[in-house]
């Protein structure tokens, strides 16, 4: 009887073990997915200093476009503009 | 003169929702029936008296008084009276006061319902509610209020308060802002209501849920009572998530929907806990079980809900619904994180009363499928805390940086799930509550599995390979025909029981078991939801050119050629100048349709608003947008152009699904008395 007892624990436990180990691994994979598939938001100075590592990565700049610097070509449909880094190019901009 | 009414009626009705919290304790802490029946003819106070507040701030907004800032701020003589009205809820301030107008209608009318069998629960559910009331209300009182006005002071700055500072001089703009042009449409007049009243509604469960746990009940009579009020909640919900969808694809012209905009999630989650709540209170009324379970995910319902209102307002997260941002989110996170913890107390307190009546026998009973199907929404429900929500602040917390996720994760990590979903609605209904064996369940079962799975076969042959897309036609054909399968069981059983006709069978089925045909109707508007939704993220393609004057630029079967474009500024009082594009649709070498995508500019405002041209049929939606144009000549315009197959789906299914909620949450004659 007391060995039935603890062979149901230990099935238990072993349920609880393997239960845990799956649920910390799909936990790791979707912290893995996340930090990899992660958007930085960054500002103006933060891109210069972080310079080339930023290549092929998708980041989304902090800053006031500038109105005038817009410029779109129709024929390779890419859209240029000129990024000021807000509130440090303030006074520059008002000037 | 309306400012300082509206303000005072708010004022009142603030007083008025703490002294129903107040009277209600006081009378059940004293045994003194007359302090609860005090407190709840309080509680049906706030009602009229919210009530003066909210007329009060549409007459200020249809009449254009600027002096209110609020009003200033999200109106224009340019607007006409309904979006006027719409602008009630089109900004902070407002949209809170609308918040609690509504809850304190969902309070009275849960008031007047009749008590006398469940006169215990009264007082608790007096303090919940209100005690969510006052919280709302102390916002627009103190933080958030909607009735003041911009003084110059003699000092110099100018200030925003209702009553005149001494010596103090009022400013009224000549001219208001107007609403924000995004929000000018008719999904938009409809969504954040139809949010709200989802948001507000499930306070009533929740509120019933603490009811039972303060008192000791162990009964599932809490459930019984708030079963259609949930219901009801849920199509709210539902309707609010449906309506916002409709308004993206329409207005934002980038082709889809749901972009898994942080706010958009902050909606979603509280849908995502209460669909799997829905399901498993079944499982307690039927078997006796699950009762701490149901408890949790009502209170993870009435979180999510409260937190979800926190995201929208806090900017604790990036998200394009940053026009509602402010600096309230503090106080919001208080009150969600001492409501949440207080309740988890309180069911863990009551833990050793909760137990169940009996124990789960197989995993493929009904009850069984429905645990899972809880398991799936609440890791749904995770993965969209996670990315949307929690990852986003823990990396900006601990490592300083501001990270957002794109809609491609949510995509790849919850589609699995929701196809799981989406084949357990067809598993589940044909399986037994209690016991359930593979093989009674596989009897039941096989025929319409049989019935759909030549499309596996048949779609790879008419050249469909895309996996998850064949996966979820599958999926869909099989929930139908277990669906058209179990209505036809039913009506041919009742046919032999009662020698009826099939047609007065088939009626008497359904209105005698409304939750369950009801239940299998909503089935039937998910699987057609999910047929959009594949068609439109599994086969959309896309395109862009830049065209002159007759030239035409292909897609799949389709050519479009540019015909026309008209540059023109309005004359009805909107104040916009407009670039109307007219494109020739043509397919398999014949015209079928002329659409005009557009671009309205609101000189007002300075915003652009994207408008497409759309050609919609049952089996696709061709869309395109006007991206760019050349003003002075006319003679060349770029445009981008999708083709969405069988994306009028999603939007038929979401009527056949509302349909199956007005069916279940329908009153039986037993229910009248809830």
């Amino acid at each position: 009887m007391e060995n039935n007892e603890n062979v149901a624990v230990k099935k238990n436990n072993s349920k609880f073990i393997i239960g845990g180990i799956i649920i910390l691994a799909a936990l790791a994979f979707l912290f893995y997915m996340t930090t990899e598939n992660s958007m930085f938001f960054i500002t103006v100075d933060e891109l210069y200093e972080r310079g080339d590592s930023l290549i092929d990565q998708s980041v989304q700049i902090t800053g006031a476009v500038i109105g005038e610097s817009i410029a779109y070509d129709s024929e390779t449909m890419v859209v240029t503009f000129t990024i000021a880094h807000m509130p440090a190019d303030m006074e520059l901009l008002n000037a | 003169m309306l400012a300082v009414i509206g303000y005072g009626a708010l004022l009142i009705s603030f007083i008025i929702s703490l002294y129903a919290i107040f009277a209600a304790i006081y009378g059940e802490l004293k045994k003194q029936s007359r302090w609860v029946d005090s407190a709840r003819r309080a509680m049906l106070l706030t009602f009229p008296v919210i009530t003066v507040s909210a007329i009060s701030m549409i007459i200020l907004l249809v009449s254009g008084n600027y002096e209110v800032a609020y009003v200033a701020k999200v109106t224009s003589d340019s607007m006409p009276a309904y979006l006027k009205i719409t602008a009630f809820w089109g900004g902070q301030a407002g949209s809170l006061l609308f918040w609690s107008w509504l809850m304190s209608a969902f309070a009275s009318l849960v008031m007047l319902r009749k008590w006398d069998r469940d006169r215990e629960f009264l007082p608790w559910v007096i303090v919940v509610t209100m005690v969510t009331l006052a919280f709302f209300l102390s916002l627009s009182v103190f933080f958030e209020n909607p009735f003041v006005r911009t003084w110059w002071t003699a000092s110099g700055p100018m200030v925003k308060q209702v009553f005149q500072p001494a010596g103090g001089l009022m400013y009224v703009p000549g001219q208001g802002s107007g609403l924000n042009p995004l929000l000018r449409h008719w999904g938009m007049v409809i969504h954040p209501p139809m949010l709200y009243l989802g948001f507000v509604s499930f306070v009533i469960p929740f509120a019933f849920a603490i009811a039972s746990l303060i008192t000791k009940r162990s009964d599932d009579r809490w459930i019984k009572i708030t079963r259609r009020w949930t219901l009801w909640a849920w199509l709210f919900l539902s309707m609010g998530l449906i309506l916002g969808g409709r308004w993206a694809y329409d207005v934002l012209g980038w082709g889809g929907y749901w972009a898994w905009d942080p706010v958009e999630v902050a909606a979603l989650l509280p849908w995502l806990a209460g669909t799997p709540f829905l399901h498993s209170v079944m499982i307690q009324e039927k078997r006796g079980m699950m009762k701490h379970w149901n408890m949790f995910l009502i209170i993870l319902t009435y979180g999510m809900m409260v937190l979800g209102t926190f995201l929208t307002r806090s900017g604790a997260v990036t998200s394009v619904h940053s026009f509602s941002q402010s600096q309230i989110g503090p106080y919001f996170l208080v009150f969600t994180l001492i409501s949440v913890a207080g309740s988890l107390f309180l069911l863990f307190y009551r833990w050793s009363s909760l137990k169940a009546e009996t124990k789960m026998k197989s995993w493929l009973s009904r009850e069984g499928l429905f645990l899972i199907n809880n398991f799936l929404f609440l890791i749904i429900l995770f993965i969209s805390f996670w990315l949307s929500v929690l990852y986003p602040i823990l990396s900006e917390i601990f490592a300083n940086a501001r990270v957002s996720i794109g809609p491609e994760l949510f995509e790849k990590l919850t589609g699995p799930f929701w196809l799981s979903i989406l084949i357990l609605m067809g598993i589940a209904p044909m399986s037994a509550w209690r016991a359930s064996t593979a093989k009674s369940l596989g009897r039941n079962i096989w025929k319409p599995a049989a019935a759909s799975l030549p499309i596996l076969i048949l779609l790879p042959i008419f050249g469909v390979t895309n996996i998850p897309g064949i996966l979820t036609f599958w999926s869909v054909l099989f929930v139908i025909f277990v669906t058209i399968y179990e209505f036809y069981r039913g009506t041919k059983a009742k046919v032999r029981t009662s020698r009826m006709n099939a047609f007065s069978a088939f009626n008497q089925l359904v209105s005698r078991n409304r939750r369950r045909y009801g239940g299998y109707i909503i089935h039937i508007g998910a699987v057609l939801i999910s047929l959009g939704i594949i068609g439109l993220e599994a086969f959309q393609s896309q395109t862009q050119a830049t065209l002159s004057l007759g030239e035409e630029m292909a897609l799949g079967e389709y050519t479009a050629r540019f015909d026309d474009l008209n540059i023109y500024y309005t004359v009805d009082g909107t104040n916009m100048q407009v670039a109307e594009a007219t494109l020739t649709v043509v397919k398999d070498g014949k015209v079928v349709d002329f659409i005009v995508p557009r671009v309205d500019y609101y000189l007002e405002s300075g915003q652009p608003m994207t408008i497409p041209g759309v050609r919609s049929t049952m089996e696709d939606d061709f869309y395109a947008i006007l991206v760019d144009w050349e003003e002075i000549s006319t003679n060349s315009a770029t445009f981008k152009i999708y083709h969405n197959p069988l994306v009028n789906w999603l939007w038929i299914g979401s009527i056949v699904f509302i349909l199956g909620t007005f069916v279940a949450a329908w009153p039986t004659k037993e229910e009248s008395g809830y």
